[in-house]
């Protein structure tokens, strides 16, 4: 030890000892100041241990209705948990796969109305993401309205119901999509046509939004 | 609601000990709120229907109680209120409740604001959790005094899965925050 304390020393001197008269006095101060510190240490110590119980053997309150339990209850609020469990797992799928049509259904618009020279690339995978989409946001909405409410909700406005009242707007924006979207197409080659597209593609991107404002608004 | 019980405790100890126990009441305008965190937000809820009793010993100790309905505390979203009852299990545990003693109530003396720490039990989802809460008293007459404290609480300790949205979980600490104004019976 001595030997690595010379060694930390920059210059390698030894270190000074203290005057014989000095030690006599420091020596009892130290001896005086471990006593004093053993026993603080000791206590110090004893303050981590468990407190005793504090005596809470007293009531100020008239006593608590006893708790109801009630296994049909329970039974419903594990069942709502996990349908919205899934709700939640849809939904996000739901607003990914309406996207992919948007971008898609976009894409097939100009290849057929914009001078994309009209290949029909885009048009089968619209049509089956359209679907696809429908289908999601149909499961999803109906194990939301489906769940059971074993607690009451009272009405209000607040985000959750902003949430609802947006995907009512896009479930009305997605019906009116499929209905357009096959008007469309029935009227292939005819002036009208492009006009019901448009139609179509504006009512997407508006169906897309009011998803979107449902999906964020759950954050606030 | 501890907190709360601890507030009215603690005006009590500051008083100067009477003869006979004094009782103080929970007064309406108290309020005790939480708070908690989500990786997307902060959610933060308040109830208003609190009830508790805090009684000055002659001997200068304090006990207190307070308690409020689970079922009561409100965010501001519906589905959410609902969601906290799910995993609080409201009807099985309709009540958070808090007893509580100040064994060492400060002087009379002491300062206008003193802060008095008491050594409560706390029963959330049917789990009793010892805490030590500071409380700040401030007595607006002799009858009357305000208590504020605020300490965390452990969901996962008291057996209360924690809620989630988007398949993240909230935070296991809340924030408890209790604002009780304090009336004293017969006074």
């Amino acid at each position: 030890m001595r030997a690595a304390h010379a060694a930390d020393r920059p210059n390698g001197e030894r270190p000074r000892r203290l005057p014989a008269g000095v030690t006599e006095i420091v020596r009892p101060v130290l001896a005086a100041a471990l006593l004093v510190a053993l026993p603080a240490s000791a206590a110090a110590q004893e303050a981590g241990e468990p407190r005793p119980p504090p005596d809470l053997d007293f009531e100020l309150l008239p006593a608590a209705p006893a708790p109801a339990i009630d296994l049909a209850l329970e039974r419903e609020v594990d069942r709502r948990r996990r349908m919205l469990g899934f709700h939640q797992g849809l939904g996000i799928a739901t607003w990914t796969a309406m996207t992919a049509t948007v971008v898609v259904g976009q894409l097939d618009f100009d290849d057929r109305f914009r001078g994309g020279g009209d290949t029909g690339k885009y048009h089968g995978w619209h049509k089956g993401l359209a679907y696809g989409t429908a289908a999601l946001f149909t499961t999803s909405a109906a194990l939301a309205l489906l769940a059971p409410e074993p607690y009451a909700k009272g009405a209000r406005l607040d985000t959750a119901t902003v949430h609802k009242v947006s995907m009512a707007v896009a479930a009305v924006g997605l019906a009116a999509q499929i209905a357009l979207g096959v008007w469309a197409r029935s009227l292939e080659g005819e002036l009208s046509e492009r006009d019901v597209a448009a139609a179509h593609q504006v009512i997407g991107y508006a169906t897309l939004g009011a998803m979107t404002v449902g999906a964020v608004v759950l954050v606030f | 609601m501890l907190a709360a019980a601890l507030a009215a405790l603690l005006p009590l100890a500051l008083s100067q000990a009477p003869a006979a126990a004094r009782t103080f009441a929970v007064a309406p305008g108290s309020t005790v709120s939480f708070r908690l965190v989500h990786a997307l937000h902060a959610v933060e809820g308040a109830c208003g229907a609190v009830e508790g009793r805090a009684r000055l010993l002659p001997d200068g100790g304090v006990q207190v109680a307070v308690r409020a309905r689970v079922d009561s505390f409100d965010s501001g979203n519906g589905n959410r209120d609902a969601h906290m009852r799910e995993v609080t299990e409201a009807a099985r545990f309709p009540f958070v409740s808090l007893k509580a003693v100040a064994s060492s109530p400060a002087p009379a003396d002491g300062p206008p604001e003193p802060t008095v720490v008491l050594d409560a039990e706390l029963t959330f989802h049917g789990v009793v959790r010892r805490i030590a809460i500071p409380v700040k008293v401030r007595f607006d007459s002799a009858s009357r005094a305000t208590v504020e404290a605020s300490f965390p609480v452990s969901l996962e300790a008291h057996g209360v899965e924690r809620p989630s949205l988007l398949f993240m979980k909230v935070e296991d600490r809340i924030e408890i925050a209790a604002r009780l104004l304090l009336e004293e019976e017969g006074g």
